[in-house]
């Protein structure tokens, strides 16, 4: 019966997509001078896993460049080709091309074929010219003898050892070519370690007009006669020993001893067998090893809606909780506090299932950190700049869909450090610093919150050109005096930016909008601390979650909206002297040395109030969208979690509204969402 | 007599089939993707040809699938008596069948 294969693209993408990752991690870790063998196999293992994956699925394009890139990485990996920059910069660059193929193939859409066949070009090249480029690698040349056996000239045995005759039997599984695997790459890589003599057994092999020509009917016989140890020649046959039938012997009979890590499948699996292991099987070079280890992990790989639906249902099971405790209270009787006692333990168990439910969406944060080596590295060149990434926490975890989007603000932030923060090699030598600028990105919990830094040992913020540019631009005003926090507040404001030449990388001003908005989308915040001279700070801080939230229940007339916590400062009375109406009637008070505008929410949201005088309800102090009001409340009611309900999938976008979440008494509770919220007031108070 | 064993050969001549050629040309790209073509590209030679060129002068890329394909392809030739040379850049070509052990098979000879 026939396997629809697209059922398994999906895994194919995610996998590639993170194998191309650690692909551009071992690049960017490669010491050209001296590489490590381990990060080229690392390499090579993810081009060939793709390669085989695409081959699979029917991805030709892809198929035919990794199979260019990965005789290249072969020729690294046998050390004929020596890995200088410019090879290391290509090897960058067909992580670029994969993922855009993969890209493009995943959302069906046409691939670059000129940016493919370019990249291809210039590997083949280096492939073809390989001699005049490489290092002392001995010559594997083969001549043929009277059996049509090749034999192979001795490589690199520069101390003479032993010699032994291995005998090596070569029976590939019938998907053996499908699968990405070319024996004759194999070969050439054992006549590097000896004479080999090779006969091919044609006895399987059917007329033309019978076969099915990408199937391997062709076994092999080989001879090598060699002073390498078992393990090196086992070595070459790691990636396909899943994939065929394999011995390895001394020759006189006597078995050599084996690679007891690498034992040799004799029962081929074809694809159609086996369809719930396609992608291992289909990724040769993954197959055995990382088969293995992702059963010695334990891990599976499931879908994130998956996920989300048992999120949604702990979510109802909390709601629930809530109304039988709420409903058990008021319950009399006999059986009142058994009941009151099992709905205890009931409370118990649920949170401990919330919360191995919610470890499940988190994900360390390196899986965004991890693009940011490359990047730097790739900006530090163009720019011409010295700079060097250091990364900490990354480890620290959080959700998923923070993770997802926190991507893009964590971009903007970097090459802005870069662009303008990190001084050219001169400047910074002339300022006694380290030519080689630093960036440092960092991650940790602190209480229920994540916080991100992003750091650099540039210039730091120039208040006074800041300042000279927000006058001129007619944002602050001649006579405004701003503290130096305000100040720096100023380079998040829209349009704003104090960049001469305006480059693809920064400079345009909507960098700094964009990540304050896309923070606070998150429920976040960030903050600019810089000092001149010496560099600046961001630091960026996220809820742990997007699914429950901790938020201040409040009273408006008969309705409940939640605020979250973290956009909540504080809550106070004011007294009837403490409130100023300004020229255009607008309300402010006094905090903290300022004055902050009044919204009431009772306007906002047409609702009917059980307090219209101020001093009779109660202001809470919150920030959002970079600014700080006073929201006017009938009364607060109390703090606790609350699961989010999207509003938008249920209902649709309400103005100042992040969310829904139904309370313990089955009512429905709106969450705030604070900075759409001041938006909107703005708004209506502007018109 | 003489006169006699002439119109024998004549005769031999006229009842032997005309030789006929056949080239086949590679393509550029002869690895897994397109060697269903390829194949097609084989099976399509005419039965009476007695001599079949391989042209791989455009040949850029191939790998043992096709080499598998081709030595099916010599050796069903052989069988039947068929010529097989090839021409072109045959060095990789050559490298790659005497590493794969398929010297013999490619040119007819096994």
């Amino acid at each position: 019966m026939a396997i629809d294969l697209t059922q398994f693209h999906d895994a194919f993408f995610d996998e590639s997509f993170e194998a191309l990752d650690a692909m551009e991690s071992s690049l960017l870790k490669l010491d050209t001078g001296s590489p490590d063998a381990e990060s080229i196999n690392t390499i090579f293992r993810v081009a060939h896993s793709i390669k085989g994956g695409a081959a699979t699925f029917g991805f030709g394009e892809i198929t035919s460049f990794t199979h260019s890139l990965e005789t290249l990485l072969d020729e690294l990996r046998g050390k004929r080709i020596t890995i200088s920059q410019r090879i290391c910069d290509l090897l960058l660059k067909s992580v670029d091309v994969m993922r855009a193929m993969l890209g493009a193939t995943k959302g069906k859409q046409p691939i670059d074929a000129q940016a493919v066949a370019d990249l291809q070009f210039d590997i083949e090249l280096i492939i073809v010219h390989r001699d005049a480029g490489a290092a002392a690698a001995p010559s594997s040349a083969t001549a043929p003898d009277d059996s049509g056996a090749a034999t192979g000239a001795p490589a690199d045995h520069e101390e003479p050892g032993r010699l032994v005759e291995w005998l090596i039997e070569l029976r590939p599984g019938p998907e053996f070519f499908e699968r990405g695997t070319d024996p004759v790459r194999i070969f050439r890589e054992l006549a590097v370690l000896g004479n080999l003599l090779v006969t091919a057994h044609l006895d399987a092999l059917p007329s033309c007009q019978d076969m099915h020509p990408g199937r391997c009917y062709l076994s092999w016989s080989l001879s090598l006669v060699s002073d390498a140890p078992e393990a090196a020649i086992r070595e070459i046959f790691e990636w396909v020993n899943a994939d065929c039938d394999l011995t390895v012997k001394a020759s006189g009979g006597a078995l050599a001893p084996r690679k007891a890590a690498a034992p040799v499948p004799t029962v081929l699996q074809p694809v159609s067998a086996a369809p719930p292991s396609v992608i291992a099987e289909a990724a040769p070079p993954a197959s055995a090893a990382q088969a293995a280890n992702a059963m010695d992990s334990g891990s599976i790989r499931v879908g994130v809606e998956k996920i989300d639906e048992l999120i949604n249902t702990v979510g109802e099971l909390v709601i629930t909780h809530a109304m039988l405790s709420q409903i058990s209270r008021a319950v009399t009787g006999p059986s009142s506090e058994a009941l009151r006692t099992a709905i205890q333990q009931l409370e118990r168990n649920m949170r401990q299932l919330q919360e191995s439910v919610m470890r499940v969406r988190m994900l360390p944060i390196s899986a965004v950190f991890s693009r940011f080596p490359r990047m730097v590295r790739d900006l530090g060149q163009r720019l011409e700049k010295q700079v060097e990434l250091k990364i900490t926490g990354e480890t620290t975890e959080l959700d998923k869909t923070v993770l997802e989007k926190i991507g893009d603000p964590l971009v903007h932030l970097v090459r802005n450090c870069i662009d303008h923060g990190i001084e050219p090699a001169a400047a910074r030598a002339a300022a006694g610093k380290n030519v080689v600028g630093t960036i440092h990105m960092n991650a940790s919990h602190r209480g229920g919150s994540i916080c991100i830094e992003v750091s650099d040992d540039g210039g730091g913020l120039d208040c006074e050109r800041i300042l000279a540019k927000a006058r001129t631009a007619g944002v602050v005003g001649a006579n405004d005096n701003l503290t130096r926090e305000e100040i720096q507040e100023l380079i998040f404001l829209p349009g704003f930016s104090t960049a001469e030449i305006t480059t693809d990388v920064s400079g345009r001003g909507v960098g700094m909008d964009v990540v304050r908005r896309n923070v606070s989308d998150l429920g976040g915040k960030i903050e600019v601390h810089s000092e001149r001279g010496r560099g600046s700070l961001f630091l960026i801080t996220l809820p742990l979650t997007l699914a429950i939230v901790d938020g201040l229940s409040v009273a408006v007339g008969d309705q409940t909206y939640i605020l979250p916590m973290m956009s909540t400062i504080e809550s106070l009375r004011l007294g009837p002297t403490q409130v100023t109406t300004i020229a255009d009637g607008r309300e402010v008070f006094g905090f903290r040395d300022d004055y902050l505008p009044i919204i009431r929410l009772y306007r906002f949201f047409d609702v009917t109030p059980r307090a219209r005088a101020l001093h009779d309800g109660l202001v809470v102090v919150v920030e959002g969208a970079g600014r700080r009001v006073g929201l006017f409340v009938d009364d607060l009611l109390g703090q606790q979690q609350v699961v989010i309900k999207s509003l938008e999938t249920n209902y649709g976008h309400v103005a100042g509204i992040a969310a829904a979440t139904i309370l313990g008494d089955g009512s429905v509770a709106l969450i705030l969402d604070v900075p759409d919220l001041i938006r909107g007031a703005s708004r209506r108070e502007a018109a | 007599m003489k006169s006699a064993r002439k119109s024998v050969r004549r005769a031999r001549r006229s009842s032997e089939p005309t030789a006929r050629s056949e080239v086949i040309a590679l393509p550029a790209d002869c690895t897994l993707r397109n060697i269903g073509a390829l194949r097609d590209q084989l099976c399509a030679v005419p039965a009476d040809v007695t001599n079949i060129t391989l042209d791989l002068r455009q040949l850029e890329r191939f790998d043992t699938a096709t080499l598998q394909l081709v030595a099916a392809f010599a050796r069903d030739q052989m069988r039947r008596g068929t010529n097989l040379l090839t021409c072109g850049n045959r060095a990789v070509w050559d490298e790659a069948a005497e590493l794969l052990g398929l010297t013999a098979t490619l040119a007819g000879r096994v």
